[in-house]
């Protein structure tokens, strides 16, 4: 009898079994991944392309050399031999061409410091001998530390290798020479520092010359401390200088001119003391900054009696913090150089001593750099002495590359060996082609097949050494050397076969030489293509390791997953929807997990050690430590304001007769929907230390006559009242949405308890109300942490640094600076991390909100005599923050000059406008915003459904999983999303999808897909399962259920998820910082550029367009819902 | 020693009138019941009662202090009366000895005290050993008790109760309300009960106030409403009954659709409305006034529940459930009216027992 048990056993046996070789598929994919990889790395290819191209040419080598040794064969015997000599010859003459294409010793003495290195370093790794590759290794290290100057650290060359060589000698001997070294830099400390200061003149000279900064709003903000300090020295040094050319010049910094007209008149040391003192960034013309400064130099040098002894190492920094970051760095590098080299010349004769002194006892090895180094000090030029080197060892290389030929030559035996020979002479023709001349080509693509294969007999004829004639057309365009001919000749036997100009198809010859630059590599290519292409299966492996191990990889996770999934079931029933859980964990593995890991692997193991140096480089930094800071204490200062804000509002619009409730709430929930840049670009125009509505009319409502203040925006303060206007909407929907959940007899029984109103707030509705009000301050508290769009326009200017603005100025700043991006990255998911998992996992379990059986009609406290003042007080506030940002945006956006009333004479214009409507590459931007989140909104509300059924309708295993995911990523803070996107994201771990429309639209997805599930998630939870039972007891079909009861209930909500994914995505600004390509620029991002580069007003029009749109969206959204959502 | 005095009292929602001339005493002591079907205005007036809301016209007292009127509105925490509300609202942030020492703490007493009382009010309603815990460790019916002993432990003289056991199960509300009523006894002190289920009022109350469509119907002992209800709502609402067309004179009832009549002694003339309950009724094989067949029969255990086809109308006839083996469907029986209401019949019933939400 076949017992239930028994076919239980039977399931899981076969459950069993499946997975286990699903797990040895996986480790099978995972091996050839990695097989692939390996070889892919030992190829020295650039990418994976290459291998692809590689096989598919041997492939179609060998279909081609069948019909070539066909041909060869029906010659005589002896013109066959004489046909496979020439052929031999030919193979080594264009192997050893391939193998050296570019590489002589004339062209290695042309190339620049980096190239000279990689070429050294190829040619190093090539040689056999080791002792001559340790010998000229060393050597070639000494003669590049020579030719820097200074090690990385600034330390000069000699005193390095003085530190070398004495390692070299005998204890005591190294002891006196290091004594010695000592007391040098000692002694000539002074003399070299006057040095120094000699030669810093001409590089500051140099700098204060240099124009490419004056673009940039940012870079002419640095040169304003510059410009005072040049004051300074020539006021100090020449207190009586006629200054007025200079003073003329300062005049014309001002953008805006009005505010400092009062200055113009004064005397003009005065004056330009005054100026200099009220400039601020968003105010200065960079250009006419850079003109004044150099007129101050000029003043400088005429009325200084000693111009060096202005220190000018302090101004070259001043200077290299003016320019923009690569410009800066390199000046910076400069002055760091003279240093180096005023030292190494003081140094020259000690570390000549030392090493005539080593070289007398140095092993064999060390040698060749102790004579290297004599001769560089001595007078020898570095760069010749290195090429002597490189002659030396070419020249070795050369006899190992011959022998190496004929080596495989030789190996080639039987009725094989001649097609390979073909097959590799076409090859090497790939990658270093002599094309015939055209006419030649024309001739032979004219003549009918029969008389071509009649062509192609005559040309082996002819390589054989016979005499046989060739037609006119292609005899005079032969080449008279006799090596020349044969190469010539054998070409054209292989493309008059298929009558083309390239042996393989065109593609696929530039492929092949794009995809393999390194010489060495392109002969194992060519041997590669004359083994004949080898099978399908490696073709893939070799050029798909990362992306068939990354899916080895995931097919192993989902194995054991699985596996987890079904044990816990006990039954080992497999259910088709884990396949979608699993889909879901897939792509956040990849695009969430992956990153996040790699980022903090990066920042731990910077060169792939454990390593703490990033966090320690990072936090022992100035700018990062009160970024750190500024982040920190902003983010609490706007969750702390932001909360008391929040809690009042959320009072009065749902717990009061207020005036007005529905309509304040309205307009506070509004904010929420605005890109925060946007009111970053508000408030900036009102609070304008000098400009700004708002000061001046605080100036003149209380008469002060200073130009600039009182308030300035551009200040941690400035920051965290913009964060705060813009994040305390958060805080208001969550508080709002508990106290409409609370149960009001909660207070009422409070009430009949006997506590007052106010005890009752305080003792009952304010404690139950906690967990969600911590939620809302610390939602208020992350997001304003992790903000770029606002800090980045209030910040940066007056140099409040936040994490996030440090993390996206690191990003442009090469390796080390992607390393300090990602310590920082880690720093600010660290917090958002444990944000998440107090406001998820703590307070969660916390929350008290009550949801009673009785529709709750809340209690409305009667404010009585004070119903209209705090009416007014709420109007002022909304008054405040909502209408007067977005009334500036929209003023702005029709002034011709921003520091003008709109309508002051001639400043009214509707230019800006048109201006922005009619440049392609705004609508581009907005062309690409709208589709991207389109597609985001769209493919994250199909994961919404599918969570939302999950969750609520299907009791399945592991259905919290990706939620847990997905909560994981919306909680990470957009930057570092980016970040990690970016560094995973180039094909590293086999995914490609860098510069592409893809990465924005995944990022996007990660940040955002939460909101659409949220949403869809609790309107599913609202709808009781015994709705669709009964259409299902009633006899509608599943998908008449869904048509008719369900579809109707969720539309709604669908809708609002769609929109909520939407409206972030369309106006996204810091992850499209970070991701954007020249084709894949937002709206959010363009808008950005225009703010910073280009024009204000332009921006304020784009803010304002944005501003519409999404009003628009939301009002049509509202519309289709029938009101039931509004954002 | 509390009475309430409601002068009358109207209450309208914007323009929906809720409550309307609500003129009554509360007498110190009593157990009232307000009763009626949901939407009747029973816990508005509660409410008012607590202060919770304002009544759009006339006055309140408690004993001869006025507590509610155009000019004079006494807030909630100042009537010092007792509430249990419907949902408990049992402060979740709070452990049970701190829900219930609430009152004394708001009223600042001294520690020793509340510690004194509180222990004393949880004897009463059984949670001695609870007080540590939080709200979300009780069961319903223990989080119920928290509710009454905190509107029991400042020592109200009246205590206001908003369906407080609906939201029980059938066995706990049963037991609940003997408590109850067992500690409104001991205590002596004057309760306002506000339910729609009107066991729970008829075992309880000293008096019913039986209230629809924001009008009191009737007011009285349980039996007084049940026994004599003024009109056919009051009837319906109450208990079990059937009504019956008929024409009154010449000292009898003619029922109409039917042959039978009734012997009437009462005034009425003319077209009547016959009120009968189904207990009322004395069902035998041998003899009674009215002669029917049993439709079909039910067994209930303590009753048996039949219908009794009678000319075209249909009666409901409840007896002991000892007799359910005597009557079959079919059978032939006699019915005795020992019992029956007459009220005139002006076309008025449907909509009487049509009932507004």
């Amino acid at each position: 009898m076949k017992t239930l048990a028994g076919a239980d056993r039977t399931i899981e046996r076969r459950a069993k079994t499946v997975l286990g070789v699903t797990l040895l598929l996986a480790v099978a994919i995972i091996y050839l991944g990695i097989y692939g990889m390996r070889t892919l790395n030992q190829s020295g290819f650039d990418d994976a392309k290459g291998f692809w191209l590689i096989y598919d040419a041997g492939r179609s080598a060998e279909r081609n050399s069948d019909q070539d040794a066909e041909l060869l064969r029906s010659l005589p015997e002896d013109a066959q031999r004489a046909v496979e000599a020439v052929m031999d010859a030919t193979i080594r003459a264009l192997w050893q061409r391939v193998r050296y294409a570019g590489e002589t010793t004339q062209d290695f003495a042309r190339a620049d410091a980096l190239k000279r290195q990689s070429f050294m370093q190829s040619l190093l790794l090539g040689t056999q001998d080791a002792e001559l590759q340790r010998s000229t290794r060393q050597a070639a290290e000494a003669l590049s530390l020579v030719r820097e100057g200074m090690t990385a650290d600034g330390t000069p060359a000699f005193e390095k290798l003085m530190d070398d060589v004495a390692s070299l000698l005998p204890a005591s001997e190294a002891q006196s020479f290091r004594e010695r070294l000592a007391d040098l830099l000692r002694a000539e400390s002074t003399a070299v520092q006057a040095d120094i200061r000699r030669r810093s003149r001409t590089l500051f000279e140099e700098a204060v010359a240099e124009k490419r900064l004056s673009r940039f709003a940012k870079g002419g903000a640095g040169l304003i401390p510059l410009a005072g300090r040049l004051f300074d020295e020539l006021h100090s040094a020449a207190p009586t200088a006629d200054i007025s050319s200079a003073f003329d010049l300062v005049k014309q910094v001002p953008r805006q001119r009005e505010a400092y007209a009062s200055l113009f008149n004064l005397p003009a040391h005065e004056g330009t003391r005054r100026i200099l003192d009220m400039l601020d960034a968003e105010e200065i013309s960079g250009a006419r900054l850079v003109a004044f400064n150099k007129e101050m130099y000029a003043l400088l040098k005429r009325y200084h009696p000693d111009i060096d002894s202005v220190d000018h190492l302090p101004l070259i920094s001043m200077q290299a913090e003016a320019m923009e970051a690569e410009f800066g760095d390199a000046l910076n590098h400069q002055a760091d150089l003279l240093a180096a080299r005023a030292w190494n010349d003081r140094l020259s004769p000690l570390l000549r001593e030392a090493v005539s002194a080593a070289l007398r006892s140095a092993p064999r090895e060390k040698r060749e750099m102790l004579s290297s180094l004599i001769a560089v000090i001595d007078g020898e030029d570095a760069n010749a002495r290195e090429d002597a080197l490189v002659q030396h060892l070419i020249a070795q290389r050369d006899t190992e590359t011959a022998a190496e030929i004929d080596r495989y030559l030789g190996e080639l035996h039987g009725k094989s060996a001649l097609k390979t020979r073909l097959m590799l002479l076409q090859a090497l023709y790939a990658f270093d082609a002599p094309h015939p001349p055209a006419s030649v080509q024309g001739f032979a693509s004219a003549l009918p097949d029969a008389e071509r294969d009649k062509l192609r007999l005559d040309i082996l004829s002819r390589i054989s050494g016979a005499h046989a004639p060739l037609p006119d057309a292609v005899e005079s365009s032969l080449a008279e050397d006799r090596a020349e001919l044969n190469e010539q000749l054998f070409h054209l036997f292989f493309v008059s076969r298929t009558n083309r100009m390239h042996l393989f198809s065109e593609e696929d010859d530039t492929g092949l030489r794009l995809a393999i630059r390194q010489n060495a590599s392109r002969t194992r290519a060519a041997q590669a293509v004359a083994q004949g292409g080898g099978n399908p299966l490696i073709q893939i492996v070799d050029s798909h390791g990362t992306t068939l191990t990354l899916l080895g990889v995931l097919l192993l996770i989902n194995t054991i997953l699985l596996f987890f999934l079904m044990h816990s079931g006990r039954d080992w029933r497999f259910d088709v929807k884990w396949l979608l859980i699993l889909l879901i964990v897939d792509f956040m593995l990849v695009f969430q997990i992956l990153p996040l890991c790699y980022l903090l692997f990066k920042a731990f193991m910077p060169g792939d050690t454990f390593s703490l140096a990033t966090f320690s480089r990072l936090f022992n930094y100035n700018m990062n430590r009160s970024a750190l800071i500024n982040t920190v204490a902003g983010g609490l200062a706007a969750m702390v304001l932001g909360t008391l804000i929040a809690f009042p509002l959320a009072w009065m619009v749902g717990r009061t007769n207020m005036y007005g409730k529905k309509f304040f709430r309205h307009i506070f929930v509004l904010t929420y929907m605005v890109p925060p840049y946007v009111g970053a670009m508000a408030w900036l125009r009102l609070l304008n230390p000098n400009v700004g509505t708002i000061n001046v009319l605080l100036r003149g409502l209380f008469g002060m006559d200073s130009a600039a203040g009182p308030i300035n925006v551009y200040s941690l303060g400035g920051l965290v009242w913009v964060l705060t206007t813009f994040y305390y909407p958060f805080a208001f929907i969550t508080i709002s949405r508990a106290m409409e959940k609370m149960d009001p007899s909660l207070e009422e029984a409070s009430r009949v308890s006997g506590a007052s109103p106010f005890a009752t707030l305080m003792r009952v509705t304010l404690p139950i109300m906690t967990p969600s009000l911590i939620a809302g301050a610390l939602l208020v508290f992350v997001s304003a942490a992790s903000c770029y769009g606002i800090p980045s326009i209030i910040g940066a200017p007056g140099k409040v640094h936040t994490v996030t603005t440090r993390i996206i100025e690191y990003y442009g700043r090469g390796t080390q600076g992607l390393n300090d991006a990602t310590g920082l990255a880690v720093f600010l998911m660290a917090l958002a991390v444990l944000i998440l998992y107090l406001s998820d996992f703590v307070l969660a379990k916390k929350q008290y909100i009550t949801i009673s059986g009785k529709s709750t009609r809340p209690n409305i406290v009667d404010l009585r005599s004070w119903r209209w003042p705090l009416t007014l007080l709420v109007g002022l506030f909304a008054v405040m923050v909502v209408l007067v940002p977005f009334t500036t945006i929209l003023t702005t956006s029709l002034k011709i000059d921003v520091g003008k009333p709109m309508m002051a004479e001639g400043n009214f214009t509707l230019s800006q406008w048109s201006t922005i409507f009619s440049r392609s590459e705004t609508m581009n931007s907005l062309k690409n915003s709208l589709s991207y989140a389109g597609v985001a909104a769209s493919v994250g509300i199909l994961v919404a459904i599918t969570m939302t059924y999950l969750m609520q309708r299907t009791r399945i295993r592991g259905r919290r999983l990706p939620d847990f995911l997905i909560t994981l990523g919306s909680g990470s803070p957009s930057v570092v999303i980016a970040l990690g996107l970016i560094m995973t994201m180039q094909g590293r771990f086999g995914v490609d999808i860098y510069n592409t429309a893809h990465i924005l639209i995944v990022a996007y997805l990660i940040k955002y897909m939460m909101m659409g599930m949220r949403t869809v998630t609790s309107a599913v939870s609202q709808i009781h399962i015994s709705l669709e039972e009964s259409s299902q007891v009633s006899g509608a079909s599943w998908t008449t259920t869904m048509r008719r009861i369900t579809g109707p209930l969720i539309f709604p909500s669908i809708a609002a998820g769609w929109f909520l994914i939407f409206i972030p995505c369309f106006y996204e600004l810091s992850m499209t910082t970070l991701l954007y390509s020249n084709t894949t620029k937002t709206i959010g991002f363009q808008l950005f550029e225009y703010w910073t580069f280009t024009s204000q007003p332009q921006a304020c029009a784009m803010a304002f367009g944005i501003l519409l749109i999404v009003i628009l969206i939301n009002q049509v959204f509202s519309r289709l819902t029938k009101g039931e959502f509004t954002i | 020693m509390s009475s309430v005095t409601i002068r009358n009292v109207s209450k309208s929602f914007e323009n929906n009138l809720i409550l309307s001339g609500f003129d009554e005493e509360f007498k110190d002591g009593e157990f009232v019941t307000l009763l009626g079907p949901s939407g009747c205005g029973k816990t508005t007036m509660l409410r008012m009662i607590a202060g919770f809301e304002k009544p759009t016209t006339g006055e309140i007292y408690f004993d001869e202090t006025l507590i509610s009127s155009d000019k004079v509105f006494v807030p909630p925490e100042k009537r010092g009366v007792g509430m249990v509300f419907q949902s408990y609202a049992v402060w979740p942030h709070m452990d049970v000895f701190h829900n219930v020492a609430y009152p004394l703490i708001i009223a600042k007493k001294d520690r020793a005290s509340i510690r004194q009382k509180v222990a004393r009010v949880l004897d009463i309603v059984h949670l001695s050993q609870y007080a540590e815990r939080y709200p979300n460790q009780l069961s319903g019916g223990q989080q119920q008790r928290v509710a009454l002993a905190r509107a029991l432990v400042a020592e109200p003289t009246l205590l206001l109760l908003d369906e407080p056991l609906s939201n029980l199960d059938a066995k706990l509300r049963e037991s609940m309300r003997f408590e109850i009523k067992e500690i409104q006894r001991n205590l002596g002190i004057t309760v306002v009960y506000v339910t729609h289920d009107q066991t729970e009022a008829m075992a309880m109350s000293d008096r019913v106030f039986l209230i629809n469509r924001g009008v009191v119907q009737q007011k009285g002992t349980p039996e007084e409403i049940y026994r004599q209800p003024v009109n056919q709502f009051v009837a319906d609402f109450l208990g079990k009954v059937d009504f019956v067309k008929g024409e009154a004179g010449d000292g009898r009832i003619r029922l109409r659709r039917t042959e039978v009549s009734l012997p009437y002694a009462g005034e009425k003339q003319g077209a009547v409305e016959v009120a009968v309950r189904p207990e009322n009724i004395t069902m035998s094989k041998e003899k009674g006034d009215i002669e029917g067949t049993v439709t079909v029969g039910y067994y209930l255990g303590d009753t048996s529940d039949y219908r009794v086809a009678v000319g075209d109308i249909a009666l409901r006839v409840i007896t002991d459930g000892r007799l359910f083996r005597a009557f079959k469907p079919g059978d032939r029986v006699f019915l005795t009216l020992d019992d029956f209401m007459v009220y005139d019949d002006d076309g008025s019933l449907e909509e009487q027992l049509k009932i507004y939400t």
